[in-house]
């Protein structure tokens, strides 16, 4: 019994020794290249159970939807008229913008961006980060710092590039943050993300008008995110009389959970400052 | 110390609560916290196999984890081989197995594994509250992942007594 007890502490502190090691090995940047290539390593495997999984859950939203299909048939109709009317309306609205803005000389700096879509093929275990692994690599043009978006909105940034994958720091990380904007009022802040999927936008000016349901883009300021892109929405917002500044919460605009595919754009590269 | 469930079985059923874990757990999420299935199945090998087994798959379990996430190599897999180790001993002390036991002895150890990736993380410099972790994450994150612990145990329990029958067997 001695003999298995002095067994298992020496096995711990062997195993315990390898796992600081590498810890100290990540921190000073020696580990990447292995990283990169246990990371491709384990794609297949990752790819293929992802993909088992949304064939399933598939299965079970198809079963779950049946009964209301009929109603959101007849819904989507509806809305479908009344879309083809706005979208009419909206490509006038454009052309005449369009004409506008070459009268004023006015030049946006992305008039479209050009992605790459990635589908998603595994997420971060932890509860205290959040990441997500991509299908798409270094093979398909992917770099260190590409900004991922879905459509309605910001997602992250490439922090690690292996062959045939990536792996991609979601917004809501505890360890991003992002320069941003309040869409109506232009007040700024910095929005950080949180553990539990949440996002808090800091640093704004006592006296800036704020409101729950305003909308948070970014600003452009610092170089690692394009300009305009959404963040989310405000669900609440925190002010006091003592503090310099407010602080909002903000609702991302997507569930990450639920999401399969993203989007990668080519045509930004962040601003490196060295 | 018991016989163990088999090398084989038991790296099959750490696959499946990888992939569970890393595909299906973000879809079942409770107020944004996800169950942690390899860190329930590490907690019933240290009850059933004693501190040998819970170090060795909570080393690599904790390796597999800090690959697919987004935390530096090394912290999931010290977390969760300091904690194999431990419950492995605490469990060896266990009058009963019975599922409430089991569930109360893994809450404090999944409690611990959080607390230990967010010691190592802030430590680190990741910008984390320590506080925040441990009633925001730690303790709800570990009421759901205790809920696959007498589960586990079971599957455990049933394979180690399929594979003792066939080592019988071949004997005879």
């Amino acid at each position: 019994m001695v003999g298995l007890r002095n067994r298992s502490y020496y096995l711990a502190l062997v195993l315990l020794g390898i796992s600081v090691l590498s810890i100290a090995l990540h921190q000073s940047g020696h580990l990447r290249p292995v990283e990169g290539f246990l990371l491709q390593f384990s794609t297949p495997v990752a790819e293929v159970t992802s993909l088992l999984t949304y064939r399933v859950l598939e299965v079970g939203r198809a079963f779950q939807e049946l009964g209301s299909l009929r109603d959101e048939n007849q819904r989507l109709r509806q809305e479908n008229a009344e879309l083809r009317a706005k979208v009419i309306a909206a490509q006038e609205a454009q052309i005449e913008n369009q004409a506008l803005r070459e009268q004023l000389g006015f030049k946006e700096a992305n008039p479209v961006f050009d992605t790459l879509p990635a589908q998603i093929i595994s997420r971060d275990p932890s509860n205290l980060l959040d990441f997500l692994i991509i299908n798409k690599g270094a093979a398909d043009g992917v770099k260190d710092g590409m900004v991922a978006v879905s459509p309605q909105g910001l997602l992250g940034r490439v922090i690690l590039t292996g062959s045939n994958s990536a792996k991609v720091l979601l917004v809501t990380s505890p360890s991003s943050s992002v320069s941003a904007v309040v869409q109506s009022s232009r007040a700024v802040g910095m929005v950080y993300g949180q553990q539990g999927g949440r996002l808090t936008m800091r640093y704004i000016p006592q006296g800036e008008a704020i409101a729950v349901g305003d909308v948070v883009i970014t600003s452009g300021l610092g170089g690692a995110f394009p300009k305009g892109l959404v963040i989310g929405k405000v669900v609440k917002v925190r002010q006091s009389d003592v503090e310099l500044f407010q602080e909002a919460e903000i609702a991302p605009p997507v569930n990450v959970g639920r999401l399969e595919t993203l989007a990668l754009i080519r045509n930004f590269a962040p601003a490196r400052l060295e | 110390m018991r016989h163990g469930a088999g090398a084989l079985p038991v790296a099959l059923l750490l696959l499946i609560a990888l992939q569970l874990q890393t595909a299906a757990a973000p879809l079942v999420t409770l107020m944004g916290l996800k169950p942690q299935f390899v860190a329930a199945l590490v907690v019933s090998l240290s009850v059933l196999s004693g501190p040998l087994a819970g170090a060795t798959w909570g080393f690599v379990g904790g390796l597999a984890l800090d690959l697919l996430s987004g935390v530096p190599l090394g912290v999931s897999s010290f977390a969760l081989t300091m904690m194999g180790t431990i419950w492995g001993h605490v469990a060896a002390g266990l009058k009963s197995t019975g599922w409430l036991v089991l569930a109360l002895a893994a809450f404090p150890a999944l409690v611990a594994y959080d607390t230990l990736v967010a010691l190592w993380l802030q430590g680190l410099g990741w910008p984390l509250s320590l506080g925040f972790s441990l009633v925001h994450v730690a303790l709800p994150g570990a009421m759901l992942s205790t809920l696959p612990v007498p589960f586990n145990y079971y599957i455990l329990r049933w394979l180690e007594e399929r594979s003792r029958r066939f080592e019988v067997r071949s004997w005879d």
